[in-house]
């Protein structure tokens, strides 16, 4: 019975592998085109779903097989509507239960993350795990970009190395998966249309042809076009402008206006920034800040919201509360840092 | 040293031994944690001569460990040679009695309580005692906090003579000069005053009991309301008015919140414990003191309190509730503090079987309406999901009618886990409210669930309508059901679509093979050609659950769900052959529909679709 | 945990807050790594970015006002009572400035007090600081049965050598039986000569000197001009009270008591009364805004058992500003962290810290430090200004920018 499925597949790998938005060409040939993969990775979701992470050894091997279909995307994804684009998550796993429980679960609903999805909270290690477990078992109903906090570097300041070794007690699963996050693709393009990624424009880069240019497997670096696209944020003052972060440029209308109409966007959506009602519209409608991580840091107190893209680019956002936290024992034992 | 196990089998026993001493607090924790492995190998005699002392040694590490360890020696009794060895363990629990840390006292006290309990009273006498004097009459508070916790079972095991000293060593307990161990008494207390005589109880409890309700610390006067509820079931009513009832009344009126809080809390216990059915003692001391907590200046206090109402109503009568209790309640609906209104909401609904139908269609029902538009969406979902017991009382139809414009405006509360409450309780609704009130009155708002913009309404609603096809039949979901979920197949945003095709999926097993066959099906493969991938592999795994209903409904002796209820009798040889005739025919859809649109699906453009295809397939076989 | 436990707690908070903002490079504080517990090494302490900003912003606000009041003018002696002073380090940098013209007090739970007193005493570089002969109170009314090394166990030695002593039976609670070495026996007579019949309420001072005092004393038995009359304390002196995120764990009513019998010690005292009576306060305190996050921060504090009353009854930066006005403190002006970390800081140093990290929760950086507040203020002018401009002592402080 399960050869039936295998031989069937198998027969689809002969397809001309190039482009094919809808089947992801690498998924055709590689090693997961199984029934076994298919129920492994079953179980791993279903354990996920749970909040219990999986093995050290099963991190490497999903990390290996999910290398395989990353490799194969565009530094500028393309992504067909429908679709529903969420901002960052930050380890803060019951929080996308919520947001499932609001957009749907996948892979009924399309998704685009725009990164950040470790560091900060406390179940990063789950948290990315799912997601990346979801992404290999429907490549095409989910895609994942980068954030700035998918870094080496970044990881070590912000939790998700520290969580890796508590954990696990060595930082090997760190490891898988920050060499894998070097493998994430910088931005998507809906549809032509709406571009998405995590920080903002660069002063760098001017056309998408530039960022398809880009080599993007490497560490996020501290400057330059990559730095500048996972770091910088929309600014009400024109123009480019230092970063208060430390890291990328502020950008005004005029250029992100300049950058839509140059590349015939109707829209720039992107996370990257705390906003109080979880989306937020700027530059006269040309960027939207999309955060999906409500009660931020378990003290931020703001909403969380995603943006729902129908198949007539009509969109819609959706607002959530985090989700209430009757069923979390440990969570008292965990709270947030304050000056005292 | 003679060993109870061979030399060989020593090794994994050092380690353990070499781990109760090492630097890392997870091994030294790990082999506590394993201690009765490393007490049996070492057997009873090398267990106390060693193991213990080196225990007691233990005290200068890490709380966590200290914690195992003190819980461990409570089932010890066993590794140290039985019941007449006991007493061996006793000075480790005593110094981590004494120790900072109230998590690891709790541990000890705990376990000294349980090797209480297997000790002869020639032990207890002999060694327990002592325990309990030193501890009682130590420096430091740490110690006395923990012994309070040991004299109740103590006191069970000694005789007369002893229970007199202990007595008295537990009176400089309860006039110590440290808060902390006065409250620690007078928790103990309660526990210790149901193993003394009522006697007894008059000249020496009631002493402590009214020392400590006079307290300065109101943190100590909050606990002697337990004490009295304990006291008050050893003295019996009449004793319990004599001596405790004027303190009682001053608690009532104490002027910490926190006081008051734990007598409105305990509120009904007292008035059965103290009043215990006089109606002179209710109607005079209780009720007052009901009134004036439900207006409490603090919301804490009129927090339980309004929990309280219900079960106190119960022991007064008809008038003193109408007249005193009522008008205070009214104010409560409008009070400032949403958690005092969130918990009259649980239990308001529990004054309707008191009052009665006219009384509760008079006075409770304004306020239930009022609460179901109150801002804060707790209050509002604590009174639905407490309405079955007024509808009790007054009755479906005027609950509903008094209620659906409230229901009508909660079903699109901002909240959507309000909505989800509100989802949850219809079916409950429809089949007391029968089918055409609720055709004409809620019907629509079942169906505006399908276009709800949170999945999990959608998911719900789904649910719902099958619930409902229970309640009013497979005839009523055809006709007024079944095209609804039609309609919105052919939404324009896809998720919308796919809670369609979740719906007519849900309904299936619910409906009967003809409406399979000539609704359900029909728009499941209209949705094969949707131009969204998730569409079509959602009907490619919905073909999988309605063949597989198709067949078994065929199977069945019944052929129209509506009857399902009905007595069934023996099959008959031309049921037989009716039975055949309908595997056939299904079998026949099957071959000639499903498998040929999964065939389609199979060599879809989308790796998704034609996995479900595939899988489906599988299935069909 | 007790509720004194736990405030006591903070300032270990406060303190790994500190040496984190130090190791980080925000400012120069070689005294603080001292104060650290032996078991935490001052390489491990990293708190984020946004931390270390935040507690340089608090470090540099306190400190500039402290320092212009001491600067002011008339370099005649002045007087800083620091409550809840905890383990902060300013003292060691103080007052070996100003010599004897600065008598310095600080007031915290007995316990702190002590245990800071015996941080003085062991460490050349703290005692140095202190002028003057120095006088050292420190008993140690530890609890019992607290010690915290482990000794060489004697018992299951290599050798598995039958133990010397095997007989059931109660024990005595510490039979000394071979304790070679570890056993810290000082440390136990230590606890045995502690005396258990002291009286929890009387105010201690572990340390005198002519310008340093550290008294063990609960602030809340401080409601009474007459209960101020701590070791040292001299009424006519031009005085600056310090409260960093110490008066907020009392009740609104205690505290505003406790700062009440300050103001009036130091307009009414006969000795006072020749001088100008010049008191002042700088205090820093978070406050709810009544917003989100000021709930969300109450909710969470009160999970960890803290509870800060004066949040939620003094709710804004204005709340503030008009209570402490109210109290006597006629002039006051107010900034919350935000204000002053974008007003105060000038553009090289911002240069500066800003290269020192990559602050990447900028949002949650801006959102935090929005709800904590410095407060200065002063019993002079005595009249009701409409400008609330400060003068004599303090008039230094008008040239700080005011959000209030």
């Amino acid at each position: 019975m399960d050869t039936d499925v295998t031989m069937t597949d198998a027969a689809q790998s002969t397809l001309s592998p190039v482009s094919h938005a809808m089947s992801p060409p690498s998924f055709e040939k590689s090693a997961i085109n199984d029934t076994q993969s298919y129920n492994e990775l079953d179980r791993w979701i279903e354990m996920l779903m749970d909040c219990k992470q999986l093995s050290e050894l099963d991190v490497k091997r999903l990390c290996d097989m999910a290398r395989e279909i990353l490799v194969e995307e565009s530094n500028v994804q393309p992504v067909k509507c429908p679709v529903t684009v969420c901002g960052d998550i930050h380890g803060q796993f019951h929080d996308l239960m919520e947001l499932f429980k609001i957009g749907g679960p996948n892979p009924d609903t399309n998704y685009l993350f725009m990164g950040d999805y470790v560091d900060r909270g406390y179940y990063s290690v789950e948290t990315v795990t799912l997601l990346v477990a979801m992404k290999i078992r429907h490549p095409s109903r989910l895609t994942i970009l980068r954030g700035n906090h998918e870094s080496r570097q970044i990881t070590q300041v912000y939790g998700f190395y520290d969580e890796c070794l508590r954990k696990y007690g060595n930082p090997n699963v760190w490891k898988y998966f920050t060499d894998l996050f070097d493998y994430l693709p910088l931005t998507a393009l809906i549809e032509n249309q709406i571009f998405c990624l995590h920080g903002g424009l660069s002063p760098s880069i001017d056309s998408l042809d530039n960022i398809r240019a880009l080599d993007r497997i490497q560490e996020v670096p501290h400057e330059g076009p990559m730095c500048d696209l996972l770091w910088s944020d929309p600014d009400d003052r024109c123009g480019w402008g230092i970063s208060p972060r430390g890291a990328g440029y502020t950008f005004g209308q005029d250029i992100s206006e300049a950058f839509n109409h140059k590349n015939g966007l109707s829209l720039v959506a992107r996370a990257h920034q705390l906003v109080m009602e979880g989306y937020n519209w700027s530059q006269d409608q040309q960027v939207v800040t999309i955060f999906s991580a409500p009660n931020y840091c378990y003290r931020c107190g703001n909403q969380a919201a995603i943006m729902e893209i129908d198949e007539n680019l009509k969109y819609t956002f959706l607002q959530f509360d985090p989700c209430p936290r009757a069923g979390e024992p440990s969570v008292s034992r965990r709270t947030p840092d304050y000056f005292l | 040293m003679e060993s109870s196990v061979p030399s060989d089998e020593l090794y994994p026993i050092a380690v353990l031994i070499d781990e109760l001493k090492h630097d890392d607090v997870s091994l030294r924790l790990a082999a506590i944690e394993r201690l009765s492995t490393i007490a049996l190998a070492l057997g009873p005699e090398r267990t106390r001569s060693e193991l213990i002392p080196f225990l007691e040694e233990s005290l200068d590490d890490e709380d966590e460990v200290l914690t195992v360890l003190a819980e461990q020696l409570g089932n010890f009794v066993l590794y140290v040679g039985g019941n007449q060895y006991a007493h061996v363990l006793l000075p480790p629990l005593e110094s981590f009695a004494g120790v900072e840390e109230p998590l690891v006292r709790d541990k000890a006290v705990e376990s000294l309580n349980k090797i209480a309990d297997e000790m002869t009273e020639v032990q207890v006498e002999e060694y327990y005692l002592p325990l309990v004097k030193n501890l009682t009459t130590a420096d430091w508070f740490t110690s006395k906090v923990s012994v309070t916790g040991l004299y109740s079972s103590v006191y069970q095991k000694v005789g007369a003579e002893s229970r007199a000293g202990l007595r008295q060593l537990f009176g400089q307990l309860v006039y110590d000069d440290a808060p902390m161990v006065r409250r620690a008494a007078a928790t103990h207390l309660t526990g210790l005053v149901s193993h003394i005589d009522k006697d007894t109880v008059v000249t020496d409890v009631v002493p402590f009991f009214l020392y400590l309700a006079q307290d300065d610390q109101d943190s100590v006067r909050l606990l002697t309301v337990d004490v009295l509820i304990a006291t008050a079931g050893v003295l019996g009513p009449d004793l319990v008015r004599e001596h405790l009832l004027e303190q009682l009344k001053k608690l009532f009126a104490d002027k910490s919140w926190r006081v008051r809080y734990m007598v409105a809390d305990r509120f009904e216990q007292l008035a059965v414990t103290v009043a215990a059915g006089d109606e002179v003692v209710l109607k005079t001391h209780f009720v007052p003191a009901m009134v004036r907590l439900l207006k409490d200046s603090e919301a804490e206090v009129r927090t339980v309190i309004a929990k309280q109402v219900p079960g106190f109503c119960q022991l007064v009568d008809r008038e003193s509730v109408l007249d005193e209790i009522l008008p205070c309640i009214e104010d409560l609906v409008n009070d400032p503090s949403q958690h005092v209104r969130a918990a009259l909401a649980t239990k308001i609904s529990g004054l309707a079987p008191i009052l009665g139908k006219d009384l509760t269609i008079k006075y409770l029902l304004p306020m239930f309406l009022q609460m179901l538009k109150d801002e804060f969406p707790e209050v509002r979902l604590n009174i639905i999901c407490k309405l079955e017991q007024v509808n009790n009382v007054i009755g479906i139809d005027l609950l509903s009618q008094s209620l659906l414009p409230a229901i009508t405006q909660l079903a699109q509360d901002k909240q959507w886990r309000v909505r989800l409450a509100i989802i949850e309780y219809i079916p409950l609704l429809a089949s007391q409210l029968g089918m055409e009130f609720f055709d004409t009155q809620l019907r629509d708002l079942c169906m505006t669930w399908l276009h709800d913009n949170v999945y999990s309404i959608r998911d719900a609603a789904t649910e719902n309508l099958k619930n409902l096809t229970k309640v009013f039949g497979v005839a009523w979901s055809k006709a007024t059901i079944i095209p609804k979920v039609i309609e919105a197949g052919a939404n324009p945003n896809y998720l919308y679509r796919m809670t369609a095709c979740v719906a007519a999926t849900t309904l299936a097993p619910v409906v009967t093979i003809d409406v399979i066959k000539d609704d359900l099906l029909p728009f499941l493969n209209n949705l094969v050609g949707d131009p969204i991938p998730n569409i079509r592999f959602s009907v490619a795994r919905s073909y999988q659950t309605v063949q597989k209903l198709l067949l078994e409904k065929a199977a069945e002796s019944e052929y129209d769900s509506d009857a399902m209820d009905a007595s069934t009798p023996a099959p008959t040889e031309e049921d037989t052959k009716a039975k055949e005739e309908r595997v056939a025919e299904v079998k026949e859809i099957i071959r000639n529909v499903i498998v040929p649109n999964l065939e389609k699906l199979k060599e879809d453009e989308d790796v998704d679709v034609r996995f479900f295809a595939n899988k489906t397939l599988q299935a069909i076989g | 945990m007790s509720r004194n436990k736990i405030v006591q707690d903070t300032d270990s908070d406060a303190l790994l807050s500190k040496v984190s903002a130090e190791s980080a490079g925000y400012y120069h504080d070689p005294l603080l790594k001292l104060f650290l517990p032996s078991n935490v090494d001052q390489g491990d302490v990293h708190k984020l970015p946004l931390f270390n900003r935040g507690t340089y912003v608090r470090v540099m606000a306190v400190s500039r006002l402290i320092d212009r009041f001491l600067l002011a003018p008339g370099t005649e002696k002045k007087q800083i009572i620091s409550l809840g002073a905890g383990s902060d380090t300013r003292p060691f940098h103080l007052l070996p400035k100003h010599g004897s013209n600065l008598v310095y007090h600080e007031l915290d739970f007995d316990v702190s007090a002590r245990r800071k007193a015996g941080l003085v005493a062991k460490h050349a570089v703290l005692h140095s600081a202190v002028a003057g002969p120095v006088e050292y109170d420190i008993h140690t009314p530890e609890p019992p049965h607290r010690r915290r090394r482990r000794s060489p166990p004697w018992l299951f030695a290599s050798s598995r050598e039958p133990p010397s002593q095997s007989g059931a039976g109660p024990r005595h609670l510490h039979s000394s039986g071979g304790s070679s070495g570890g056993v810290n026996t000082p440390d136990i007579q230590e606890r045995h000569s502690a005396s258990p019949g002291r009286h929890p309420h009387e105010s201690e001072t572990p340390l005198k000197s002519p310008s340093y005092y550290i008294h063990g004393v609960d602030l809340r038995q401080l409601m009474t001009p007459a209960s101020l009359q701590l070791p040292g304390i001299d009424f006519s002196l031009p005085t600056l009270l310090v409260s960093e995120c110490c008066l907020c764990y009392l009740e609104p009513d205690v505290s505003d008591a406790v700062l009440a019998a300050f103001v009036k010690a130091f307009t009414t005292s006969a000795s006072a009364a020749s001088s100008s009576n010049q008191l002042g306060i700088v205090s820093y305190e978070p406050f709810s805004s009544d917003d989100q996050f000021g709930k969300v921060m109450i909710h969470n504090l009160a999970i960890r058992g803290i509870s800060i009353p004066t949040m939620m009854a003094f709710p804004t930066l204005q709340a503030q500003v008009s209570r402490l006005r109210g109290l006597g403190f006629k002039a006051t002006a107010a900034g919350d962290l935000k204000f002053v970390h974008d007003a105060w800081v000038e553009k090289d140093e911002m240069q500066r810290i800003d290269r020192l990290e990559m602050l990447d929760e900028r949002e949650e950086f801006d959102l935090l430090v929005a709800h904590y507040g410095i407060y200065w203020g002063s019993t002079t002018p005595e009249s009701d200004k409409a400008d609330y401009r400060f003068a004599g002592t303090f008039e230094a402080w008008n040239e700080f920018r005011r959000q209030i």
